[in-house]
């Protein structure tokens, strides 16, 4: 956005201002829950924070979290309770026999916070994955900087996916972290006879000789319609051209997402 | 070919043989000097109440009963009327000549007829203002636009702050039908909207509907901007060149053989790139904008009963945006687009009841966005090309009827994605969908005078569209009434049903013109409306100005929009990673329909002669739209809703050499969907497989275009100095945009970042800020006519 408002603004530059708004109405905080389970997980963390209005133009970001709520996590039959880690200010339990996190099963959470609002939410974690070794992966390129992965696997498996491609750089400028590409989002229509094509820009691949990590999260619908939704919220921040919307939560009472998914790591040298 | 005219002459001998012993007398009434075609000029005979008008090539045809002389009063405002007396006693044909008014003749001359009072006219929700007022009014850096006018007419509202965005009574800004030269345009705008393509030097006259609208137009649902460009001077070689701010422009006219044929050459060329190229963004890019257009055209008349045209306009814009990089590499992004029109006019009198105009015509609109980086780029384009066939009939049997009819055949051929990628400078262009579509449509209508006091024009226009797979069918009723229950006084009514096939894919942004035109498909119904308009009008003759009251109700089926957070950029994104298969269908699947409701009530008071001309506009408006895919399904606002908008339009001829003109603008501001909301979401970092905050995510509250943008007021003044030389005129011109500095709000910027304090403690920032542009734009510009 600010790129197409400066080019206008300095076509104008005489004769144009940028100002902050003031006055702008103190819509009620809102509390927001994100927490994300997985059968591999042996830690289950959930964040608690605020969605703050814009009439308050500084926070600490530590302020944001919510620190004094109790939050119960419950599969049906048991429920545990979330206790507050003060080194990141994430609610926590161990996984432990008693209370795994399994394949087919629903969850709920519930969070009270001290002035009483409350926040539920439920999911079921995906029925059948995919494991890393029944994936085909094909992969070529286009040109020196598009790289197409085509990932393949048997039928009938669950039908939302979401794919974080990662590449390192080598050579001069390997500072050996990740640098992520463009997440993407696959379903229904999107994903033909159980196999999904995906691709993207890499800026000169062959060259610098990177090291690709995709990883490939088998979500259900919560974990992927919330992960879709927050993306595209986020892009249009930076599109003039777009209507605003809004994510889509699965939290009863206030915003985030309560949702299951199972990661698989692919490792692709090229 | 034979067929063309022996039937049209076989069939209207028929019909002539049905009406009495009369005589026809016609002809052209020209401008005299320029000899220029004049249109809507009046031939009125008092005794029997009846009248002609000229059309759009200045024809008239007025059919009396026999007699040995008939006294003719031939006026038009701006003009001198004049008073002819003709032998009556068989057909005769009679061209006139009328002389322009001097500004101490204009002011003198109570009235020129009775017959041009708005009272007495069966139109309804349309305006002709003359081209030199709107050349007149105060301009953005003196640049003469009459698009920037129009949006100061009742009914009419503008996009963003400066842009040439024309939403008419609710409608959406494509749903406009720009005519110039009868060839349809596509693309108006010049540098990001902000100027039109429209050269006032060029043009002659034009005709603004925005209900009740005749059947002869069809295509668009909200108005209709008809726009006619000059012949060229058939007696004398004239020209005009013009230095601005902004561009600078040149016109040539003449004959190419006195009094027979003339032709007509006008063209413009910005230079903000000059300017720009000063500035640098703050990426250290250089900007380069500019634009171009030309008009031509040429005339000949090749004898009594034909005469042929030939037009075309050409125009183009560039932006570019360059970033120098260290060695050899640079980036280089750039967009451009432009539209290219010819029209092709065979003029034939079958008979002096009979006109006739054959076109053919072709248009194109085509833009293109490229991002370069190093030695590749990548091209992302999308064009629409039209060609027609029109064959339109103007049969005036008697003084009661004004019958017209005629077919339009259109082959359109859009080509809404398409992507071009350069290695090393070889390109490898794919286009990624062609869609060629028929576009069809027969009318008929009659401007029937049963009374002196009664005019009604009513129409049936069938029409048909048929992209692959799909044929629509169209029957759109038109009915305008206007009755003169006294003196001075009359109330109208009309109700038409529109069809509109051919639309925008538009986000309701900037208006970059990037915006890609799609026909319907199986998919995208066509859209519709249907508006009552109900209208008082009263004239003010010994004033000279007229006030008109009108009402209107327009439901609007199927309008197009993109779903909730598609955008333009998604087609651009697609294609910048060579998704072809999900860009194939993504058009389709990005947009989504719904209805809209619009209502309003439009006061004009309008004052055409004398030292001072000008109007006054008032309108009070609701426009609400529902999709079922959007804002969860709720009724909201759409950008051009505004309650009230207030707009003020002057200018005084103080002397024949000092000139005073002024626009004051006051209005509601527009719907805009404000952040309520941020948070920091988290996610699952896949390496370590715990939670961190990824991106802040805005809630915008559950209302879409909630929030308002401040009211809007602008208020411009200019100044002409005119002076007569040797060898022609002078005219300086001084103008003043927005002189009183209102922040006027073009659009809002969202903030959300991060710092750390003296503490070292993380803080999130975050800020809506409001750009306001132009607060205060001076402009000089000369210009010398000869």
């Amino acid at each position: 956005m600010t790129k197409y408002i400066g080019i206008i603004v300095l076509l104008f530059s005489f004769n144009s201002c940028i100002e902050e708004i003031d006055g702008l109405s103190n819509t009620p905080e809102e509390l927001v829950l994100h927490c994300y389970i997985s059968p591999s997980d042996t830690l289950i963390s959930a964040v608690l924070s605020r969605a703050t209005s814009f009439a308050m133009n500084e926070i600490k970001f530590n302020d944001l979290f919510v620190k004094d709520a109790h939050i119960t996590m419950s599969d049906g039959n048991l429920e545990k309770q979330l206790v507050l880690n003060p080194k990141n200010n994430f609610y926590e339990f161990k996984v432990s026999n008693d209370f795994k996190i399994e394949k087919g099963k629903t969850y709920s959470i519930k969070a009270v916070a001290k002035d009483g609002k409350v926040l539920t939410s439920s999911c079921t974690v995906p029925l059948k994955s995919i494991k890393q070794e029944e994936i085909e992966v094909e992969k070529s390129f286009r040109g020196s900087d598009f790289v197409d992965i085509r990932l393949k696997w048997p039928s009938n498996r669950t039908s939302f996916y979401v794919l974080r491609p990662y590449f390192y750089y080598s050579g001069i400028r390997s500072k050996n972290l990740p640098t992520s590409h463009t997440i993407q989002f696959f379903s229904g229509a999107d994903i033909e006879s159980d196999k999904i094509t995906s691709n993207y820009f890499t800026n000169d691949l062959i060259n610098n000789q990177r090291r690709n990590i995709v990883f490939l999260y088998v979500a259900d619908e919560n974990f992927y319609t919330y992960s879709k939704s927050t993306e595209l919220n986020s892009n249009n921040q930076d599109d003039p051209f777009a209507q605003p919307v809004n994510a889509k939560h699965n939290i009863n009472g206030g915003f985030g997402c309560f949702g299951a998914y199972y990661t698989i790591r692919l490792d692709l040298d090229f | 070919m034979k067929w063309i005219v022996v039937a049209p002459v076989v069939f209207f001998s028929f019909i002539n043989s049905l009406f009495g012993q009369n005589i026809t007398i016609s002809g052209f009434v020209r401008e005299q000097g320029s000899r220029e075609s004049i249109a809507g000029a009046i031939i009125f005979n008092a005794d029997l109440k009846i009248a002609s008008h000229t059309n759009a090539y200045g024809f008239y045809s007025l059919t009396v009963s026999r007699a040995d002389t008939i006294d003719l009063q031939v006026s038009l405002m701006g003009y001198q009327t004049l008073l002819i007396n003709v032998a009556a006693r068989k057909d005769y044909k009679m061209d006139v000549s009328m002389a322009p008014l001097s500004l101490e003749l204009e002011t003198v001359t109570i009235t020129s007829s009775e017959q041009e009072k708005k009272s007495l006219s069966p139109k309804i929700s349309t305006i002709n203002v003359p081209i030199q007022h709107l050349k007149d009014s105060p301009s953005l850096l003196g640049e003469k636009d009459i698009l920037k006018a129009i949006q100061l007419l009742p009914g009419v509202q503008s996009g963003t702050e400066g842009s040439n965005g024309l939403f008419v009574r609710g409608g959406g800004s494509d749903q406009n039908l720009i005519l110039m030269d009868e060839a349809k345009v596509y693309n108006f705008s010049h540098l990001f909207g902000f100027f039109s393509i429209f050269n006032g030097d060029a043009l002659k006259c034009l005709e603004f509907i925005k209900g009740g609208f005749p059947a002869r137009y069809g295509g668009r649902l909200s108005s209709v901007l008809d726009v006619q460009m000059k012949e060229g001077n058939k007696s004398a070689t004239h020209g005009e060149v013009g230095v601005g701010l902004i561009s600078s422009r040149i016109t040539l006219e003449g004959p190419l053989k006195k009094d027979k044929s003339s032709y007509i050459i006008s063209a413009r060329r910005s230079y903000p790139d000059l300017l720009l190229s000063l500035a640098k963004t703050p990426s250290g890019a250089s900007l380069k904008s500019n634009f171009y257009d030309v008009n031509a055209k040429v005339n000949f008349e090749l004898n009594k009963n034909n005469r042929l045209f030939f037009s075309t306009y050409l125009g183009k814009d560039n932006l570019f945006e360059r970033v120098n990089k260290k060695g050899d590499e640079y980036r280089n992004m750039g967009f451009s687009w432009g539209n290219k029109t010819g029209t092709l006019r065979w003029n034939h009198l079958f008979s002096p009841k009979v006109f006739s105009n054959m076109s053919v015509i072709y248009s194109n609109f085509n833009y293109e966005l490229e991002n370069t980086i190093g030695s590749s780029s990548q091209i992302y384009s999308s064009r629409l090309n039209e060609l027609s066939l029109k064959y339109d009939f103007d049969y005036l049997p008697n003084a009661k009827h004004d019958i017209r009819f005629g077919i339009n055949l259109s082959r359109l051929n859009f080509v809404p994605n398409s992507a071009a990628f350069k290695e090393d400078g070889v390109p490898d262009r794919q286009e990624i969908e062609r869609v060629n579509a028929f576009d069809g449509a027969i009318y008929v209508e009659d401007i029937y005078t049963p009374t002196s006091k009664v005019v009604i024009n009513y129409g049936l226009r069938l029409a048909m569209f048929a992209p692959s797979q799909k044929t629509y069918t169209f029957v759109e009723p038109r009915l305008a009434i206007n009755y003169n229950f006294i003196k001075n006084w009359s109330v109208k009514g009309a109700y038409s049903v529109m069809n509109q096939p051919i639309q925008l894919l538009t986000n309701n942004g900037l208006g970059l013109s990037v915006d890609v035109w799609v026909p319907s498909t199986p998919k995208i119904p066509p859209q519709n409306s249907r508006q009552f308009t109900f209208g008082l009008t009263r004239d003010f003759t010994e004033k000279k100005f007229s006030i008109e009251l009108e009402v209107y109700s327009k439901r609007m089926k199927n309008i197009l929009s993109f779903r909730d957070g598609a955008s333009i950029l998604s087609l651009v994104s697609l294609f910048r990673d060579r998704d072809f298969t999900s860009a194939r269908i993504l058009w389709e699947d990005l947009s989504t329909y719904g209805v809209g409701n619009s209502r309003g009530l439009e006061l004009f008071i309008h004052k055409k002669t004398g030292k001072l001309t000008g109007w006054t506009s008032y309108t009070l408006s609701k426009t609400i739209y529902q999709f079922q895919e959007l804002n969860s399904g709720q009724r909201f606002f759409p950008i051009q809703d505004r309650r009230h908008q207030l707009s003020m339009v002057g200018g005084y001829q103080h002397s024949k050499r000092v000139k005073f003109s002024a626009n004051f603008v006051l209005k509601t501001g527009n719907p805009v969907t404000l952040p309520k909301l941020s948070y920091d979401k988290f996610n699952i970092d896949p390496f370590t497989n715990r939670p961190t905050a990824s991106l802040a995510v805005i809630d915008y509250g559950n209302q879409r275009n909630d929030s308002r943008t401040p009211i809007y007021n602008r208020l411009d003044l200019s100044m002409q100095l005119i002076k007569q030389k040797k060898r022609g005129q002078r005219t300086w011109e001084f103008g003043f945009y927005n002189i009183m500095g209102s922040k006027n709000v073009f659009s809002y910027e969202v903030n959300i970042n991060g710092k750390f304090n003296e503490n070292k403690e993380y803080i999130r920032t975050k800020t809506i800020n409001a750009a306001s542009l132009m607060l205060f734009i001076p402009s000089i510009s000369y210009s010398f006519k000869f």
